[in-house]
Parts: structure tokens; sequence; C-alpha cells
């Protein structure tokens, strides 16, 4: 097959994606279908290419290939898994560029115009209730990145496929059986993977920020009772200074943002085991009313 | 002994109970509890012994024993953190 270039808007930024490979190129189609360019831009913020090697292994259990602006930082992966391959990639090309933006490890979703940050390390379960809480109306904001203006405290949008890792595949499909699932990829590095696909309404309102107003830590225990608990603003602020990416690198701009975050967010800790429970507890959350008021504890 | 906050003000922010600290000077981000905030907001690039800061935090009063160690143990934690510096009376 010929080589296809595509170009997506993943939130702020412009991806453009050169590949031959027919399985790869279905799979961003169909994951994308709202945030592709058909024509145009010639501008853009990431150009790859995803191609397979012109060695043994373009044929003998075949492998592909990443490259970003001629640099290819990767080790090569098995061609069946491009598309894992493209979407880690690509989050790794994000966190060690835009540091316009401060950048959260955190699954982040919005209710109306007012966003839920949860941020965690991996295996908290901030994927799953992201994904969870999107199959029951919430826009999708990211699963991995909670991308802050600086400036303003507004949280942007980067409503990607949400990787969905061994148990928690099941958990989603026991969650909600119709949910939009990509292929399965068996034998990544992560163990066994299938992406959620993001809804055309949170692909069509990529560029429409959102305001921070619920800041949850959530952490999975199994056999866990679903319990939300208040958390105080010195523990908020140590933990999702931790969480940031590029805390350090950003210096007092994200010391000034972390402290305008905490103070204008509720903030919680939440241990659960059911999901199920655990949508109900965060939803009711986005159903009280008022926002929460400047320098409240 | 003589205590100094010899780099550029830190930048500090109230979390209710405690206060959040960034310093420039190391680009480090401190949580404070009450007192060791209380004792650095009143800090400079001028020398100071304890009894000095006492009167900068509480006017002309007289501490007990155990709260000018308090203030000693406030002081010891900034050192730490590298917040203040000791010196001794001769090289101030």
């Amino acid at each position: 097959m010929r080589n296809q270039d595509l170009t997506i808007d993943a939130g702020p930024f412009r991806v453009n994606v050169s590949t031959s490979d027919a399985r790869f190129l279905d799979t961003l189609n169909d994951f994308y279908e709202h945030a592709i360019w058909r024509e145009g831009p010639d501008v853009f913020d990431y150009g790859i290419r995803i191609f397979r090697p012109r060695n043994l292994r373009r044929w003998i259990r075949p492998q592909v290939l990443f490259e970003i602006d001629s640099r290819r930082p990767f080790e090569p992966h098995p061609l069946e898994n491009a598309f894992p391959m493209f979407e880690w990639s690509l989050n790794w090309c994000i966190a060690t560029s835009a540091h316009r933006y401060m950048m959260l490890h955190a699954g982040t979703v919005a209710f109306g115009d007012q966003a839920l940050i949860m941020p965690g390390t991996p295996g908290s379960g901030k994927s799953t209730l992201s994904a969870a809480l999107h199959l029951r109306g919430a826009r999708l904001l990211s699963d991995e990145f909670g991308l802050v203006r600086p400036e303003t405290g507004d949280l942007l949008p980067m409503p990607r496929g949400i990787p969905l890792k061994n148990a928690s595949i099941e958990a989603i499909l026991g969650f909600d059986p119709a949910a939009p699932l990509g292929p399965t990829y068996p034998k990544t590095r992560k163990g066994r993977v299938r992406h959620l696909r993001p809804d055309r309404e949170s692909q069509i309102q990529q560029d429409v920020p959102a305001v921070p107003r619920w800041l949850v830590f959530p952490k999975y225990e199994a056999g866990a009772k679903e319990t939300l608990r208040p958390l105080d603003k010195t523990e908020a602020f140590r933990q999702l200074a931790f969480n940031c990416f590029n805390y350090r690198l950003l210096g007092e701009t994200s010391f000034r943002a972390v402290d305008q975050l905490i103070r204008q967010m509720d903030c919680y800790t939440l241990s659960f085991s059911n999901l199920e429970r655990a949508v109900e507890q965060l939803s009711a959350l986005a159903s009280e009313p008022g926002p929460a008021a400047a320098g409240e504890t | 002994m003589l205590w100094v906050r010899s780099g550029p003000p830190a930048v500090c922010r109230s979390l209710g109970r405690d206060t959040a600290v960034f310093d420039s000077a190391t680009g480090e981000t401190h949580l404070l509890t009450e007192l060791p905030a209380l004792v650095l907001s009143v800090m400079d690039k001028q020398a100071v012994s304890v009894a000095d800061l006492i009167e900068r935090i509480a006017g002309p009063v007289q501490l007990a024993t155990g709260d000018e160690n308090r203030i000693v143990e406030a002081l010891s934690y900034l050192e730490s953190a590298e917040l203040v510096e000791s010196r001794s009376p001769d090289r101030a």
C-alpha cells in the first residue's frame, strides 16, 4: 500500500501521521474520525512516520518503527502493535516537549464546562474511571494528561483512545457491554491492551477548555469499600505537585498554578473496588450545586 | 548564632493551616507548618539573633524557654531546607 498522510487534532496539538500500514490507518480513521483533516493544513506540531524497517524484520516477525522529526527514539515494536505504539509514543512526544502547559499525570473528564481531575500513578484506576465516566456521558478530556494553561488555570482537552490494560478491559465491558473498544493487542509491553474510542462530542469539542472544579485522587484497592474523603489543602498541594510531569521544570509558574488549582477545587481521595459504585459517587459530586469558594479548605 | 535569609524573597501562599513556599534560589517547593512559616516571613538579608526574631514576631515580650527552643527548632528546620542560613556573629 502506498504511503498516506493524515493530520489529526489531538487537543491543542496537530499531528501529522505518515504510514502505509493499512490496519493502523483503519484504526486511526475509526478512532479519530471527527478529528482528522482530510485536506491540509500544512503546519503541525508533530510529524510522525510509522513504517516497516528495511531489513529482514520487514517480512519475518515483522516490526514497525516510530520516527518523529527524523529521530527514532524507540525500539521497534511488533507490526501488529502499531496503534498502541503510536499512542504511547505520541504521549512521550507531548510529555517531553509541551512545556507551554503544566502537565498533570491525570485522568480528566468534564461535566458541562466543569472538570474533574483524577491524578494518579499507574494502577490507581484513573484511566478505568475516566473510561467509565465517559461511557456514562461525561466529556472526555484525557485519560493521561491534565493539560493546564498556567496563566488562566483552564484545563485543555486532548481526547484520545483510552488504553485499558488487562483486567480493566473486563471491568469496562462488565460496566458497559456495548463500550466501543478497538482491537485487542494481546502482547504489548504493558500486557493485554484495548482502547476505548472517545465519542463524537468529545472530539468535536476538543478546542473547548473546562474549568477545574473537583480534584479526586483515586486508589483502586481490591475489596475496598467505596470511600470518598475530603482532602486538606496541604496534602492536596503535595500530591498534585507530585503528579505533575513538569512541576520542577516550570518553577514558580507551576507553583502558582498548583496553588490556584487547589484554591478553586474541592479535593478528595477515593478508595474503590467496584467501578459502578465509584462512578455513582463521582457523578454525585458533579451534581452538587455551586462552585467552591476561593481559599475554602 | 545569627540567622539570615540571603536569597531572593520566597513566594509564600497560605493553604489554611500550612504555607506553601517556593524558593526561586533553589527551585524547591516547601510545605511549612505555622511556626517555621511565621519565622521565615519576618526574615530578610539582615542577619539577626533569635532574640531579634522574637521581637519581630511578638514585640518586646519575654518568651518561656520552651517557646524560644521551638523557634530555634524552626530555624534549624528552615536551615536544613536551605531557606535560611546560620552565621557566627563575626561573619554577620
